[in-house]
């Protein structure tokens, strides 16, 4: 059972500062209603995932369940959203040594909340190339060679990424001395060139890439789902879901301005 | 030309670190871009590395006597990371027991090493043939050319 807080009267729903959070799941469209100045949970409300036909329909469902709970709809200050919807961000990820930028490229990948589909080291094969676009990822990430190191292989990996038939955006994140020319070799695509996910040996610098991730995710696959059909319902969707758990996870251990965390958290993941 | 990179570390279960880091200063002052792995590294750490950096040479230490079983098959190592023609040096206690270091030496070149030194090697010495052998290998190198 959801406690759900009785309304005095509607003025005081009309006066205190409510976020609505959304998360346009691929099974159910979720919704908290959240008072950010008592910082209390106010009420609940689900819908069915209707990102294959038209998301506003899940989303008025989940709404007009939120307002059985609630009595009536505050206004909401906020309006935020995540999606895990159609699949999630299906990513590839290139690097050179597995256990060093192919590594880096993962983790920059799962730090940013894609769905890994496919990881890849060295020089990309024909076979290997057929095998990414058979995957049809939403975004790739290419690694590879320290700033200054080795140029080779991920020059290599661009000639024959550059040659496919893969469509979708390519974050670029390797060696820097070999951007450039990677760029020549990829003219035509949509690139996002950032800062190398391995800049010297053993030094891991994933945030750039991480959140390169995101602007993709927020330009390109919310529109290419059919999430932003329902802008006028949100401000923003902000991550994918999987990245906006994580962060809930680093609030809850570092805390936040004003309040401090719970300490090492550890984030588990169930398979339902 | 960018400035020449190069590995070092300790190879093995060896944690003897001084001799490698003085070393490893000395190459950076010399003008090199030194990745220092450190002590305990594995070979394939140093070969992985050197993939990575795009490293010209790798320089291996080993102080505790059992260089010779940790050093075999580094060239092999290399040769399957696609890097056949990197230069590699291996120095210190390569061997423990009373043996003359011409036979110490030979047996090294032997395992694929470009250079081998015995112990009490100055840095001034290695980094002087280090230059040497890459002048040489310039001349006659057509990767050099990019």
């Amino acid at each position: 059972m959801v406690a759900t807080i009785q309304w005095s009267s509607n003025e005081r729903a009309a006066t205190m500062k409510a976020a609505l959070l959304i998360d346009f799941g691929s099974t159910y469209t979720k919704l908290r209603a959240v008072d950010v100045e008592r910082a209390t949970i106010l009420g609940s409300g689900q819908g069915p995932s209707t990102v294959a036909s038209d998301i506003t329909i899940g989303m008025r469902a989940a709404l007009a369940d939120l307002e059985r709970h609630l009595g009536v709809l505050p206004r909401f200050a906020y309006r935020l959203a995540c999606s895990s919807a159609a699949g999630g961000l299906r990513m590839v990820t290139v690097g050179l040594v597995r256990e060093l930028t192919a590594e880096a490229a993962r983790q920059a990948a799962l730090g940013a909340g894609a769905r890994l589909v496919g990881t890849f080291a060295y020089r990309l094969t024909a076979s290997d190339v057929s095998r990414i676009e058979q995957l049809a990822p939403d975004i790739l990430l290419l690694a590879g060679g320290t700033d200054g190191g080795n140029s080779e292989v991920i020059l290599h990996n661009a000639d024959a990424l550059g040659r496919s038939r893969l469509a979708c955006p390519i974050v670029l994140a390797g060696n820097r001395s070999a951007m450039d020319q990677c760029r020549e070799r990829l003219a035509g695509r949509a690139l996002i060139v950032t800062e190398n996910v391995m800049p010297e040996f053993n030094v891991l610098n994933i945030e750039p890439a991480r959140s390169a991730i995101r602007e993709v995710f927020i330009d390109r696959i919310v529109h290419a789902k059919g999430i932003d059909r329902a802008r006028a319902m949100f401000d923003q969707v902000l991550m994918p879901t999987p990245a906006a758990v994580m962060e809930g996870a680093r609030l809850l251990a570092d805390g936040c301005a004003g309040a401090a965390g719970l300490g090492t958290a550890r984030q588990l993941k169930t398979r339902r | 030309m960018s400035r020449r990179t190069l590995v070092t570390g300790v190879i093995g279960s060896d944690t003897h670190i001084v001799g490698n880091r003085i070393l490893s200063m000395a190459l950076e002052k010399a003008g090199y871009k030194v990745v220092a792995l450190g002590a305990l590294t594995p070979a394939a750490e140093f070969v992985k590395a050197a993939v990575e950096t795009n490293a010209d040479a790798i320089l291996v230490s080993s102080l505790y006597g059992q260089g010779e079983l940790d050093c075999r098959g580094f060239r092999d190592l290399c040769v399957e990371a696609g890097l056949e023609r990197i230069l590699i040096y291996v120095g210190g206690n390569l061997v423990v027991g009373k043996q003359t270091w011409g036979d110490v030496e030979k047996r090294f070149v032997a395992m694929g090493f470009d250079r081998a030194f015995p112990p009490g090697t100055r840095t001034d010495d290695v980094i002087r043939i280090l230059a040497q052998d890459f002048a040489s290998r310039g001349r006659d190198d057509p990767m050099e050319q990019q």
